[in-house]
């Protein structure tokens, strides 16, 4: 058995996610990570080794359109 | 009911999971639904709840689906220490936290790691085995 998929969640008082995808086979999410994001907010997006995503699950403008936040980008 | 405050609603659709969170916060269920959403106007649900050392607490779901409190603050500061903003952040930190737990388990990754860092974030890890 080998680690296919790792990430870190942190979830704030807010309530607000970070996603951390540590690592996992190839560079690209497997469905079932996409699903989860789905089940949160709307959007498929391609997870990329070592990227953050930020979202709020409890805001209603992100489950309509799923606001990802690069931490590379927002330096 | 004066002297009760309504919180900033907060969108969360699922009361029973709140119901849960706040009974695993030592939280009772005090009033059943239908006498507090008569208490409360726009009210789809609600229920009243009685902290561990007696300050009621009313938790309803609008109809447009958002969560309201009404609680007065002062006898919570009083008698729980802490104050509105504190019980809404428990709340919507709990939400986040079951609802994250819940969906991971059921796309089968296994929870590895928790940990509650010192700003009061809590930290979690997951695997996915192949």
């Amino acid at each position: 058995m080998v680690v296919k998929e790792e990430f870190e969640i942190l979830i704030s008082k807010d309530g607000k996610l970070k996603i951390t995808a540590k690592g996992f086979k190839g560079n690209r999410c497997e469905i079932p990570l996409r699903r989860l994001i789905q089940l949160i907010a709307s959007g498929t997006p391609i997870l990329e080794e070592g990227k953050t995503w930020e979202y709020h699950l409890t805001d209603t403008e992100a489950s309509e359109s799923l606001k990802l936040k690069d931490q590379d980008e927002s330096k | 009911m004066s002297g009760f405050f309504g919180l900033s609603p907060i969108p969360i659709l699922e009361f029973a999971l709140i119901a849960r969170l706040l009974g695993d916060l030592g939280y009772e269920m005090a009033k059943a639904s239908r006498q507090v959403k008569a208490l409360r106007s726009g009210w789809a649900q609600g229920s009243s709840f009685r902290s561990p050392n007696a300050v009621e607490i009313e938790v309803g779901v609008t109809k447009d689906g958002r969560l309201q409190l009404f609680v007065d603050e002062e006898e919570l500061r009083a008698k729980e220490g802490i104050e509105e903003k504190d019980l809404a952040e428990q709340i919507v930190q709990g939400y986040t936290y079951k609802k994250v737990i819940e969906k991971l388990q059921a796309q089968g990754y296994t929870l590895v790691e928790e940990q509650q860092l010192d700003e009061g974030t809590i930290k979690l890890v997951v695997r996915k085995w192949s």
